[in-house]
């Protein structure tokens, strides 16, 4: 009976194709605490209460926010599976981030209509961990994206809010940055084995970046 | 940008975590707004940042904030 119960549970609060709207709470649907869940309940249903009686929303927002950071903290996630770094990399910025020729590299899955999709599991389920170079004068009406391991509704809207190509172009017209790069970087993040990666395509990347005389990037993950 | 779990383990040289769903760490599609705010705050950490692995938070709630007063407010290109 307990176990049903926590099933139930699970399918409400992370229910089949959730998407973005559920954000990052539908991990609460993989706590099987029942203390976990009896304090999100009490906390929730007492925000709303109040959020009635005061007429005030941002008492039950400020609640869904802050549960969101405690499931994003309670979550299994791929932080779980990854490799401690023990070395951070590092280098001092020496310019004026007006005079920096910036690259952008993203994980999103981004791809153009010339391009291969990535393929989303890869073989093995390893993921794939090649990528795609995206050409600063590519529209970015013209961006597919390829990843099934996020939600990409919103990517598929607007590249932007993932891979903000126009708003670092806006950002050199307006002088804020010296340059966006020429050539920028797209690779789709479901990557198993991450020395795949580590030890063939982000090396080749960041060669090319240094090559290019690029100054900083920008990563940008989902 | 990344989440601050994530960020705690591969550990960038700097990173900037926001409170938004997966999938919109610029923020909403078609906010243009919004997107230039957090790139501009994104940038800064350049040279704000002198601690290697830092995990800078910024305190922006989904879908709540006046992005035009908070451009203003940090003298930030609209």
């Amino acid at each position: 009976m307990e176990e049903d119960f926590l099933n139930k549970v699970k399918n409400i609060l992370n229910p089949p194709n959730a998407d973005a709207e559920f954000g990052k709470l539908k991990y609460l649907g993989w706590v099987k605490d029942e203390n976990v869940i009896s304090e999100f309940l009490r906390d929730i249903y007492n925000a709303a209460v109040h959020s009635r009686e005061q007429n005030n929303i941002d008492i039950l927002n400020d609640t869904l926010e802050t549960w969101e950071a405690k499931a994003t903290e309670l979550w299994q996630g791929p932080h779980t599976r990854s490799k401690l770094q023990e070395e951070i990399p590092w280098a001092n910025v020496t310019k004026p981030i007006n005079e920096s020729k910036i690259a952008l590299v993203t994980t999103g899955g981004f791809y153009t209509s010339e391009q291969k999709a990535f393929e989303t599991d890869g073989p093995e389920n390893l993921g794939d961990w090649s990528y795609r170079t995206i050409d600063i004068a590519i529209p970015t009406s013209n961006l597919n994206v390829s990843h099934i391991h996020y939600d990409t509704t919103g990517p598929k809207k607007d590249p932007n809010c993932v891979f903000p190509l126009d708003i670092f172009k806006e950002l050199e017209e307006d002088g804020i940055i010296g340059k966006i790069a020429n050539t920028n970087y797209s690779f789709m993040g479901y990557i198993q084995k991450p020395n795949l990666l580590s030890e063939t395509t982000a090396k080749e990347v960041a060669q090319n970046l240094k090559a290019d005389n690029v100054d900083a990037v920008v990563l940008t993950s989902t | 940008m990344m989440y601050k779990e994530m960020a705690g383990v591969v550990k960038p040289p700097r990173t900037v975590h926001v409170k938004f769903p997966f999938g919109r760490p610029m923020g909403e599609p078609n906010n243009k707004l919004q997107q230039k705010v957090i790139a501009q705050d994104a940038l800064n950490v350049l040279h704000s940042c002198n601690t290697p692995g830092e995990i800078i938070e910024l305190p922006y709630r989904w879908r709540r904030e006046n992005y035009e007063e908070i451009a203003k407010g940090k003298m930030y290109s609209l």
